[in-house]
């Protein structure tokens, strides 16, 4: 059995990248779902090596596919989140799929575009729309990101049952604590970089959050105005920049086992690639005070590309392994808390996402 | 009373990306006595499949392209028209799919 098994989720398909020791021979294997878009890959830790992946094609739509030996075989569900004949709105795309709380093992919450949650207490038999959140009065002036209106990111609180996360592209990070009945708006102290004229509590764009390993009180948030860090649950954020070579940026990924937190630095929203053509990953182990550039074995000159939101993994191993996926194909890889990388071989489709199954 | 059409053999053949929805089978045989009843069919007997043919709405996703013995039936103005004899549809990726 390899040591780590990267689910590698492409604008073309599924690879696996399997390696016995994390370091020296890695094996690609694939593409699976050839030609499908695979824009989320999330671990279901409830029900040992299960895999769910949102899969979608601009032709023939989105759908849920789940594997239950780590990425090697996949069927697609049956049922999938669809908005009802009045809603006004379709699913085009799943973004996410993310498993309940333990102690709620039949429950998947999806985030979709155009913008909306949706819950199955079933394991996917069949969908709900969340109905407080995807109808919110402030709908009517909800404006698509470049990405589209997706829902991209959803978090469980582990410690309160009845707390969940969910952020849409271009409208805001929103934060429920009835079971999602009702959600309030946790965006203060963060610029608005597309302010709504009438209802001012949307108009935020997250990209990515993660929570404290240690609090869930603690959340860090990789937004389209910068790195923040929140200590109050999102009821506030404050600016963690110190030592970033830009603010800008889309994945942030933590270890659970030393509270390091990492990021992928872009210039700024016009370019979305590597600032000065070099490639690299920062990490905080003060919880975001202060930030060190990590370059050893990653390119630093001509290097223009990026990372998206998903496409940067940690396997929970200790040492921690940090993996991402470029939006030109390249996969990195390091088996050492990010001290170093090593590219792994390959040139791959547009990576949209890297999932890490450690084992 | 007029007599329900009598149901005809129909071959779909179905574009690769697809194979994989149908456990790998490249073409399906179904029986129905015209389009809307090919459809209904699918949709009842291989929903997998039918997601990706149509959206929510039930309309033919914009960039598929089905072809009845050759002709788009986006153009055929009856999709209850009764089949005659066995029919060919194929299922393609339109070209405005890229």
């Amino acid at each position: 059995m390899p040591a780590v098994t990267l689910v590698i989720g492409t604008k073309k398909g599924l690879f696996l990248a399997e390696s016995p020791d994390r370091k020296s021979k890695w094996n690609i294997t694939g593409p699976m779902m050839k030609g499908w878009e695979i824009y989320g890959v999330t671990p279901d830790p409830r029900h040992g090596r299960r895999l769910y992946a949102a899969v979608g094609s601009f032709v023939y739509g989105s759908t849920i596919h789940v594997s239950d030996d780590a990425g090697r075989t996949w069927r697609q569900l049956e049922n999938n989140p669809r908005y009802p004949e009045d809603a006004g709105f379709q699913v085009k795309q799943i973004w996410t799929v993310v498993p309940g709380r333990a102690d709620e093992p039949d429950v998947l919450y999806a985030g979709v575009d155009e913008g909306g949650l949706f819950i199955s207490r079933d394991s996917g038999t069949s969908w709900q729309e969340v109905k407080s959140l995807n109808h919110d009065p402030s709908r009517v002036e909800w404006q698509a990101g470049a990405g589209g209106l997706c829902c991209h990111t959803i978090m469980p609180d582990p410690k309160r049952k009845e707390r969940l996360y969910a952020a849409i592209s271009a409208v805001g990070l929103f934060r429920s604590d009835d079971g999602g009945e009702t959600w309030a708006s946790k965006n203060e102290g963060i610029p608005q970089p597309a302010p709504s004229p009438k209802y001012k509590y949307i108009g935020w764009c997250p990209h990515k959050l993660v929570f404290d390993v240690a609090d869930s009180n603690c959340l860090m948030r990789q937004d389209h105005m910068g790195v923040f860090r929140s200590r109050n649950a999102g009821d506030s954020w404050e600016r963690i920049e110190t030592g970033l070579s830009s603010g800008f940026g889309f994945p942030i990924a933590a270890d659970p086992r030393t509270g390091s937190y990492f990021v992928i630095p872009l210039e700024k929203d016009e370019y979305r690639y590597c600032p000065d053509g070099a490639l690299r990953v920062y990490r905080t182990r003060d919880g975001g005070d202060s930030w060190q550039a990590l370059t050893k074995g990653l390119p630093q000159t001509d290097a223009f590309t990026g990372a998206l939101r998903d496409a940067m993994a940690v396997d929970g191993l200790d040492p921690c392994g940090v993996y991402f996926g470029t939006t030109s194909g390249q996969l990195y890889a390091s088996a050492d808390g990010g001290d170093s990388w090593r590219q792994i071989p390959g040139a791959l489709p547009r990576i949209l996402s890297v999932t890490a199954v450690a084992g | 009373m007029a007599r329900a059409a009598a149901k005809v053999a129909v071959t779909v053949a179905l574009p690769s990306m697809l194979w994989p929805v149908m456990d790998g089978r490249k073409e399906l045989v179904i029986e129905a006595a015209m389009l809307d009843e090919l459809f209904a069919e699918i949709k009842s007997r291989h929903p997998r499949l039918h997601t990706h043919l149509f959206t929510e709405r039930g309309h033919l996703r914009t960039h598929v392209l089905i072809l009845l013995e050759g002709m788009n039936v986006r153009w055929l103005d009856d999709w209850s028209a009764p089949f005659d004899a066995p029919k060919q549809v194929t299922i393609l990726q339109a070209v405005s799919g890229g």
